[in-house]
């Protein structure tokens, strides 16, 4: 016999027992309950006993923690419950390229902005979180005809994160839709739906260059973080082409003070589209973006509980760089992107 | 200058740079994007540039947990649980626990 097969003669039985106690209730002879005036309105009702079955301690299945009972498993504990946010980020940009030609594009003033809802939750008690977003996102341009669009980009994701040490590596698995439409959101015209598996893994250190060892959370004694996202997509899209990508994120960033911070990603990917009217187009995007961040301080603006109705304002000041280069000479491009954005944020 | 006065004119600057961010982006001309076999359709989309800004790490402003940098806050950890303003009494850990067939 093998190792697997007690385990199923086991869980046979449970499934049995579990039959055997329904099959008895449903064949007991069915009788028409007591009306409210007799005990069976006033009291009764098994309350208490089921409360008790599930008020006894064990570490294996899940229940509620709502009991009558103060002993049950959890009671005083805080319930895990989503984490909501929301973001509204201002950008005013100096574009050099709003069409993403390869020559001749407009050099234009970008206003683009965008809101981003957020949440976030551990799936039961697994080490499995599960988060979602949703952007609405608009490109206008003055002096950039035909480069104004809007977005709709949702986002489901699910990542392994280690409750003891958040710089162990942590692999997830994505799906990004995006939407595009004319303006004012007004003509769906292509969507595209990505499938992303990926790994997440950072390097946290404090001010003088120690590595801060596993915990929780060390993002309060984090002052340098240097990391990297690597993975591989797979991206639907209607109207064609399909395509799929190998994409690696380096990134770092620095809390300077309690106003300042800076960040550094370079976003690189290279991605294979399929046959498309004969054309097999092949791209290397490289996308480098600095951005130091100023924290509007609380005083400024009436008090730590003020700042956090106005969303903890902050003002970046980010300068990035957008280089396609690709197998078909048409489809490369240069974009600079250099400006301010207002950013927001609110958790609740 | 008061206090009060002071904290109000500070507030001007921010709310006034929020609504000429906004002005803008409302008041430039909208035009047709192009087509799906446009860069615009198949890059582009400030994606990246988001994802950057809300990566940088901000003890202040809260920003999702969903980010394309791995150094984005709190990208790598654990699900904040909610913030219960109830005395809470954490279950004992398991000390020893005594298994039958150690004792057979």
């Amino acid at each position: 016999m093998s190792s697997l097969a007690p385990h199923r003669f086991a869980g046979s039985r449970a499934i049995a027992v579990a039959l055997v106690l329904i099959a008895a209730l449903a064949a007991g002879t069915p009788a028409i309950a007591q009306t409210a005036n007799s005990n069976a309105g006033l009291q009764g009702g098994q309350d208490s006993l089921f409360d008790a079955v599930l008020a006894t301690p064990q570490q294996r299945t899940p229940f509620l923690p709502d009991n009558v009972f103060a002993t049950a498993p959890g009671l005083e504990q805080p319930a895990r419950v989503p984490q909501f946010t929301i973001n509204a980020l201002a950008p005013a940009l100096f574009n050099s390229n709003a069409q993403f030609l390869k020559s001749g594009g407009s050099n234009a003033f970008e206003g683009s902005p965008l809101i981003r809802l957020g949440w976030a939750s551990q799936l039961f008690d697994t080490p499995i979180r599960i988060s979602g977003a949703a952007s609405f996102e608009t490109e206008r341009f003055v002096n950039g005809p035909g480069a104004a669009i809007d977005y709709i980009r949702p986002s489901a994701r699910a990542q392994y994160t280690n409750p003891q040490n958040d710089q162990d590596f942590s692999p997830y698995l994505s799906y990004v839709p995006r939407l595009d439409f004319d303006p004012t959101f007004a003509n769906n015209f292509a969507t595209r739906q990505d499938i992303n598996l990926g790994i997440d893994k950072v390097f946290n250190f404090d001010g003088a260059f120690n590595r801060l060892p596993p915990a929780s959370s060390s993002s309060s004694a984090t002052v340098w973080s240097f990391g990297f996202n690597i993975g591989a997509q797979q991206r639907f899209r209607d109207p064609s082409p399909q395509s799929h990508a190998f994409f690696f994120n380096p990134s770092a960033s620095y809390v300077i003070s309690d106003q300042w911070n800076a960040s550094f990603d370079m976003a690189i990917t290279r991605r294979w589209f399929e046959t498309f009217d004969g054309v097999n187009q092949r791209n290397l995007t490289w996308e480098p973006t600095g951005v130091v961040e100023y924290v509007i301080p609380a005083d400024f603006l009436g008090g730590s509980d003020a700042a956090r109705w106005r969303g903890a304002p902050a003002i970046d000041f980010v300068a990035g760089l957008e280089r396609n280069w690709s197998n078909i000479s048409g489809r490369e491009y240069t974009q600079w992107r250099v400006g301010l954005v207002f950013k927001t944020g609110w958790s609740f | 200058m008061s206090p009060p006065l002071l904290h109000r004119l500070s507030r001007l600057p921010v709310a006034a740079l929020a609504a000429a961010l906004l002005a803008a982006a409302a008041a430039t001309t909208p035009s047709l994007a192009q087509r799906a076999d446009s860069n615009i359709g198949l890059e582009g989309g400030h994606g990246g540039l988001s994802d950057a800004v809300l990566a940088t790490p901000n003890r202040k402003t809260p920003v999702p947990q969903d980010n394309m940098f791995a150094t984005a806050p709190h990208a790598t950890q654990t699900a904040p649980a909610s913030r219960s303003k109830k005395k809470t009494i954490g279950t004992p850990p398991r000390i020893k626990q005594i298994s039958p067939e150690v004792h057979q």
